[in-house]
């Protein structure tokens, strides 16, 4: 399990990630934060299912082993769905600057 | 009929597009119609569910024919029928309140069809990385809702808001993501029947999906110390969507905790040490939320506090485990929805026609707006626990079931809960029936405010009492609820 | 739940209870017409949701019912209380519903506690399964739903929302919430130690503090109604005290003097709030010399203050005999009794003297008698006060004791009786002498003592919040920390 392999790399994306959303004070860096945990754990999952020497799962050749296609199908939601997030994110971001004229979340504080 | 779980779920979806193509017809309510039917529709499609999900039954649909474990299941059971029936009920009772609003109009409808069609995604399916996916349909949806109407503040909220569930929802992604490991399957059904396996042999990573899930839902409903996103978010955002947010989103984040952890881990391993961290966590929640709502001067922030430390009863009866316990946490669900749903809408309205959002510069306005002082004072005796509201017999349900496992401690924190509830719901009683008046701010105008916002309020007061008095036919409801938890 | 209990078989004491409450509050609702002028609608439907609630306490059957219409009743009166909507009412409302609520969580606790024990909520079938108990497990349930009972009394150490509350309500509320609403505690400490078969000596000591405390207060009172406040708090120690001792004279005269104090308590508040309503001054030092304008008030207000000193033939002197009677045997609780007894006389005496003799203010020159619809009331009650004391005996053996449930024989007219009247009069004189002379009846608020101890705690708590509230997190990474905070600490904790 240990290795250079796509989950401990997956792992290590998702704590940068983490390292990122927590120190950064830039709302556009967060977000980006936010996007490197999810692509970390997309990593992970698709790793998961990978077997060494498979086949690509799209591939007709019966006679060798598969590559397994379901976190690669789930996965292909769970981009889509950072994509959205992302973009809705951003958009708020744009609309954060418009009316506080500041990307900084020391300055966004609540009351 | 066959296919009515996924209907149940695919009409608000398809109502949520029509209600933009609705421009085009030139019907004058054409939003608001498409929007009721969209939410009358899966309440038929769900009624004629019910004689056979309350037997005990349950209604299994699976998506294109695909079986488990291949395919993405859909199922019908007591504890979904339950959620589903009141998600419905409360979504037509925000229609009808977003009725008057003319500022509400086609975008709104759809985002708000679309939340809910995410709200009966979750509740309906049973596969894992489904539940993901509606859940993070109804989070955008939230997202967009609560900055409708472009408030500076709102804008801020939601981005907040954003950015921490997502954060916790990339977390949930990464239990889904050890669990398909594990066990080869996304279908819950099939990763419960492996989960005691996999304990026996390596419990470490049964504790860190279940840290991971429980962060992710707890989020979602507000547990201590994941609550900071609520009182921001819920107090920005508009009037119905406030009610949106603190009746059912907070819910079906419990929904999500209820299922997994019940039908995952299990009644026995649940109650090993789950049960009891879920406890504390939520008598924290209790005391933290109605201290905090004590010193709040805006309304609707107080409400949103509020909201927490009801969350923290309904934590407290879960992490009970018993069956009197289930019964009380699930009775305070329905309760609380409609309770806070109605105490939301008086806000609105009172913040409509004051133009004031903090509470000690509302003076004196039961002479204005009798009828809504008397909404609140009914529906804030409700929340307390005050017979013969519905309130009562939910918190008497939860009491009860704290004194019989023993925990004292639990009685002496829901008592105190009690009390503070009662004192800042009094507080607010108080400066509404003071004999001062409140100044109208010069720069504002009183919004105008329709029959459909006051109805909305009378029907919520009306249902709580009606509740109270008869909490039979819920209780009737719930029995299969936790029949599905608790075999 | 409620709906399935069988609620209507009443028994004695739920009667002797109900006749309280149905003669007593039209009396009041005749009052009202003359003395509530604003906002009708809003008084008069919350005054008919408290009597709902009174009703529904004394009728229940069951412990549930019980607790339910007793809230209902505590949320009418609050309303009613802050009916008047001056500055001081919130306070005052806040604070009694407060301690309402808490009693009632008391009594609810232990409703529940029994509900687990017995399997049933019933007050039938809990007095038959209660037999079966042991002792120990008992004790602790009769002491949550005596505790929930003092709050809802005003006994001492929880009197705290008593004196605040009366003075600002409307008078027909102060008559109601002493003639009434208190006494439903008394009934319900009557009633589980029926239920459960047991006796409570504990609820002595708390009587007999409650007499002295109050009567020792309302020596000093200016304003009218605080001082009457105080005097329901004395009074209703000595029903505590006749609870407490549990003989049958004692539960008798207890009860006795649950139906007496509601007379002639209500009598008194509504005397005073026609004094209120023609001068529209509540302070003693303002008023004065009423006698020749409002006789109608003096006569009334006369029979009220023997009857309440306990002066035959009168009914207060009938339950107080009753009482003293059944603590003849302790001498510290005789000397508790006299003393308490003599002060009241005194506390009335100084009463009668400041608002009605002496000189007539000169604000108060035009002032009359108050209007007719007032009178009638007052007149009635009055009435009662004698017919009361005059048929004690029968009063005894035809309604009290079949209440108690056992035979109750008291000699009311027995020379004894008559000489420990003397007696209170005769040191009440003394004691009223003294404070005149000492001035003691100043009006220097005693500002030290529970209230103080409560609010203070009260603002305490509120600043924990505030400080609380300093410690949520403005930041978003701050947010985020916490989550991440949650999500190690619940790996932690959970293995």
């Amino acid at each position: 399990m240990m290795g250079f392999n796509g989950i401990t790399v997956g792992i290590v994306v998702v704590l940068v990630g983490i390292y990122g959303i927590l120190t950064r004070r830039n709302i556009i860096k967060m977000i980006m934060s936010l996007y490197v945990m999810n692509s970390g754990v997309i990593l992970l999952f698709v790793s998961i299912g990978y077997i060494a020497g498979g086949q690509a799962a799209i591939l007709e050749d019966s006679n060798k082993l598969m590559v397994d296609p379901l976190p690669q199908a789930v996965m292909l939601t769970s981009l889509v769905i950072g994509l959205g997030i992302t973009a809705l994110a951003l958009a708020l971001a744009i609309k954060i600057y418009d009316e506080y004229r500041t990307l900084n979340t020391k300055k966004l504080l609540e009351e | 009929m066959a296919h009515a779980p996924i209907l149940i779920i695919v009409v608000p979806l398809l109502a949520a597009f029509l209600t933009h193509l609705t421009k085009y017809a030139n019907l004058r309510r054409g939003a608001e119609i498409v929007a009721a039917a969209g939410i009358i529709a899966p309440l038929i499609f769900l009624f004629s569910l019910g004689k056979t999900v309350l037997e005990g039954n349950v209604v299994k649909y699976d998506l294109g024919g695909w079986p488990a474990p291949i395919g993405i299941n859909l199922a019908v059971d007591g504890l979904s029928f339950f959620f589903a029936l009141f998600v419905l009920g409360v979504g037509l009772l925000i229609v009808v309140y977003s009725l008057g609003i003319y500022q509400y109009a086609r975008r709104y409808y759809s985002l708000l069809l679309l939340a809910l069609s995410g709200i009966l995604g979750i509740i309906l399916t049973r596969d894992i990385f489904n539940m993901y996916v509606f859940f993070e349909i109804l989070a955008v949806a939230s997202y967009v809702l609560i900055t409708y109407k472009r408030k500076a503040r709102a804008i801020a909220a939601s981005f907040k808001y954003l950015i921490i569930t997502e954060s916790a929802w990339v977390l949930f992604l990464l239990a889904i993501a050890i669990l398909y490991g594990l066990t080869g399957t996304l279908n819950m059904d099939g990763i419960a029947s492996q989960i005691n396996n996999i304990y026996k042999s390596n419990p470490q990573v049964i504790y860190l999906v279940f840290s991971l899930m429980m962060v992710a839902f707890g989020i979602k409903c507000g547990m201590f110390p994941l609550h900071t996103w609520i009182p921001e978010a819920h107090s920005q955002a508009p009037t119905p969507v406030s009610s949106l947010l603190s009746g059912l989103i907070l819910k079906v984040g419990i929904y999500a905790m209820l299922r997994i952890f019940f039908l995952f881990f299990g009644a026995s391993l649940f109650l090993r040490g789950a049960g009891q961290l879920i406890l504390y966590l939520g008598l924290v929640t209790l005391i933290v939320g109605a201290g905090l709502a004590l010193v709040q001067d805006e309304l609707k922030k107080l409400l949103a506090y509020s909201s927490i430390s009801q969350i923290g009863y309904i934590l407290v009866a879960v992490g009970l485990g018993t069956q009197l316990g289930l019964k009380g946490g699930l009775f305070h669900i329905f309760n609380h929805a409609l309770i806070k749903s109605g105490l939301f809408f008086c806000a609105g309205i009172i913040i409509s026609q004051t133009g004031f959002w903090k509470v000690s510069n509302m003076k004196g306005v039961w002479r204005q707006m009798p009828g809504v002082t008397f909404s609140f004072c009914v529906l804030s005796l409700a929340v307390i626990g005050i017979p013969p509201f519905n309130g009562f017999v939910s918190k008497m349900f939860i009491l009860d079931a704290t004194l019989m496992a023993d925990n004292y401690l639990a009685v002496f924190f829901l008592f105190t809960g009690i009390l503070l509830t009662a004192a800042y719901y009094f507080r607010v009683i108080q400066t509404f029936f003071s004999p001062e008046e409140f100044q109208h701010r010069p720069d504002f105008t009183p919004q105008p405010v329709g029959p459909f916002e006051h109805l909305s309020t009378y029907i919520f007061a009306l249902l709580c009492l009606l509740v109270g008095i008869f909490p039979g036919i819920i209780v009737n409801l719930i029995q299969p609820a936790i029949k599905v938890l608790l075999p | 739940m409620i709906f399935n209990t069988p609620f209507l078989p009443v028994d004695n004491l739920s009667r002797f209870m109900l006749l309280i409450v149905a003669f007593l509050f039209p009396l009041i609702f005749i009052y009202s017409f003359s003395y509530v002028k604003r906002n009708l609608f809003r008084y008069y439907f919350v005054l008919f949701i408290a009597l709902g609630g009174m009703l529904g306490v004394v009728l229940a059957r069951d412990l549930l019912s019980f607790y339910v219409f007793l809230e209902v009743m505590t949320v009418g009166i609050y309303f009613l209380i802050i009916d008047n909507a001056k500055k001081e009412s919130f306070p005052a409302g806040f604070k009694y519903v407060l301690m309402m609520f808490a009693g009632g969580i008391f009594i609810l606790l232990a409703t529940l506690l029994l509900y687990n024990l017995t399997g049933t909520f019933e007050i039938a079938e809990i007095a038959k399964a209660a037999k079966m108990l042991p002792g120990p497990s008992i004790a602790p349930i009769f002491a949550l739903f005596a505790i929930g009972c003092l709050l809802e009394i005003g006994a001492v150490p929880f009197h705290i929302w008593l004196p605040d509350a009366h003075p600002i309500a409307p008078s027909p509320i102060s008559a109601l919430l002493s003639g009434i609403a208190i006494k439903v505690g008394a009934y319900a400490i009557i009633r589980m130690l029926f239920t459960l078969d047991i006796l409570s000596p504990a609820l002595v000591w708390i009587g007999a503090i409650s007499m002295l405390f109050g009567v020792l207060l309302a020596l000093k009172q200016t304003n009218v109604k605080r001082l009457l406040a105080y005097h329901s708090i004395s009074q209703m120690g000595y029903v505590l005290l006749g609870i407490g001792i549990g003989s049958g004279i004692g539960i008798g005269g207890a009860l006795f003097h649950i139906l007496n104090h509601a007379v002639f308590k209500m009598l008194l508040f509504l005397c005073m709030g026609a004094i209120i309503y023609v001068t529209g001054e509540r302070e003693l030092n303002k008023l004065g010399g009423l006698a020749k304008r409002m006789p109608v008030t003096l006569l009334t207000f006369g029979v009220a203050a023997l009857a309440i000193a306990g002066l035959p033939p009168f009914n207060g002197f009938a339950s107080k005999a009753m009482i003293s009677g059944a603590a003849a045997g302790n001498l510290w609780l005789k000397l508790v009794v006299i003393i308490t007894a003599a002060g009241t006389f005194a506390s009335f005496v100084k009463l009668f003297r400041f608002s009605f003799l002496g000189s007539l203010p000169v604000k108060l020159k035009d002032v009359g008698e108050a209007p007719a619809l007032m009178l009638f009331p007052m007149l009635v009650l009055a009435a009662a006060c004698f017919g009361l004391g005059l048929y004690a005996s029968p009063l005894l053996s035809g309604l009290i004791a079949p209440a108690a449930g056992r035979v109750i024989e008291f000699n009311f007219w027995s020379a004894k009786l008559f000489l420990d009247a003397f007696w209170i009069v005769f040191l009440g004189a003394g004691i009223y002498i003294l404070g005149m002379k000492t001035d003691f009846f100043g009006a220097t608020e005693i500002n030290f003592g529970l209230d103080w101890v409560c609010c203070n705690a009260a603002k305490l708590l509120e600043r924990g919040c505030a400080g609380l509230k300093k410690l949520q997190a403005r930041m978003l990474n701050a947010h985020l920390f916490w989550v991440f905070v949650a999500l190690i600490l619940i790996l932690i904790v959970i293995r």
